[in-house]
């Protein structure tokens, strides 16, 4: 994947403690929220926050992700002793980033067994402004040239999300919006 | 004949709107990867009962005219009020 690629493994679960885990398992797991620490944010600013949530930064390959699924399968006594309940690994990544990800069988069942889940998030379309997908904003903002250039470089898939986003800004939801352009690709 | 309870007003009846995490980081002046590695995953976990409702681990999210933060399923059927506002999370 590109250098500007993110894959994050997020530890949560109630009663969790991530630096207890990370000096345990001696990785750098960031401690993001500590169960019973005092929330500085949201819904338990202020008062003890019942969960705990910590972040290990992982190079953002598929294959890391493989090496990490077999750490955390011979430390899955440890991951229950110390509360986690739920591992995601959180892959945050342009288009072209996640078209080069391939996870192999092998790897699912790794993820199965650790009862983890990969959640993909194409940054590339939402931080392009041109996706943004408010027509009006698009067609005063940018000039003539700069969106042909970008209809010339735009994968198909970015075409369709920007597609979608101006018929959602229209009063479309977004499932009529998909089906829609189902239909005119068809 | 007791007086009927007023009923909250439902999420439908507001003008919620969804928006990409890249909108709403500007909103909150911080950086879109901030927004995504550190508070999103605070938002999810603070409201874990509406996100079983929602019968999805990772909702749109949703803002009315005031800020106020409102979490939806994918297709946007199911929308749930959180009762605090986006600002509550910086």
């Amino acid at each position: 994947m590109t250098q500007t690629s993110y894959i994050d493994i997020q530890f949560k679960g109630k009663g969790f403690v991530p630096a207890s885990l990370s000096e345990e398992m001696n990785l750098p797991i960031e401690p993001l929220v500590s169960a019973g620490e005092l929330g500085k944010v949201g819904r338990y600013k202020g008062k003890p926050v019942p969960y705990g949530i910590g972040l290990l930064k992982i190079n953002p390959t598929a294959e890391t992700i493989n090496e990490y699924s077999d750490v955390l399968i011979k430390n899955k006594a440890k991951l229950k002793k110390y509360n986690v309940e739920e591992i995601i690994f959180d892959v945050d990544a342009n288009s072209r980033g996640l078209e080069q990800i391939s996870i192999s069988a092998d790897l699912l069942k790794k993820l199965s067994s650790l009862n983890a889940r990969i959640q993909f998030h194409n940054y590339h379309a939402t931080e392009n402004p041109l996706m943004n997908g408010n027509a009006s904003i698009i067609s005063s903002t940018f000039s003539k040239k700069k969106i042909d250039n970008f209809l010339s470089t735009a994968s198909k898939s970015e075409i369709k999300y920007l597609i979608i986003s101006l018929l959602e800004n229209t009063g479309y939801d977004k499932i009529s919006a998909e089906e829609n352009i189902g239909k005119l690709s068809r | 004949m007791a007086a009927k309870k007023k009923k909250p007003p439902r999420p439908q009846n507001q003008k919620i709107k969804f928006y990409d995490e890249v909108f709403i980081s500007e909103k909150l002046g911080i950086d879109r990867r901030k927004f995504h590695r550190e508070i999103k995953p605070i938002i999810i976990s603070d409201f874990q009962e509406i996100i079983k409702e929602l019968g999805c681990d990772n909702p749109d999210i949703g803002l009315d005219s005031s800020n106020n933060l409102y979490l939806a399923n994918i297709a946007h059927t199911i929308i749930k009020s959180t009762g605090l506002s986006i600002f509550d999370y910086i």
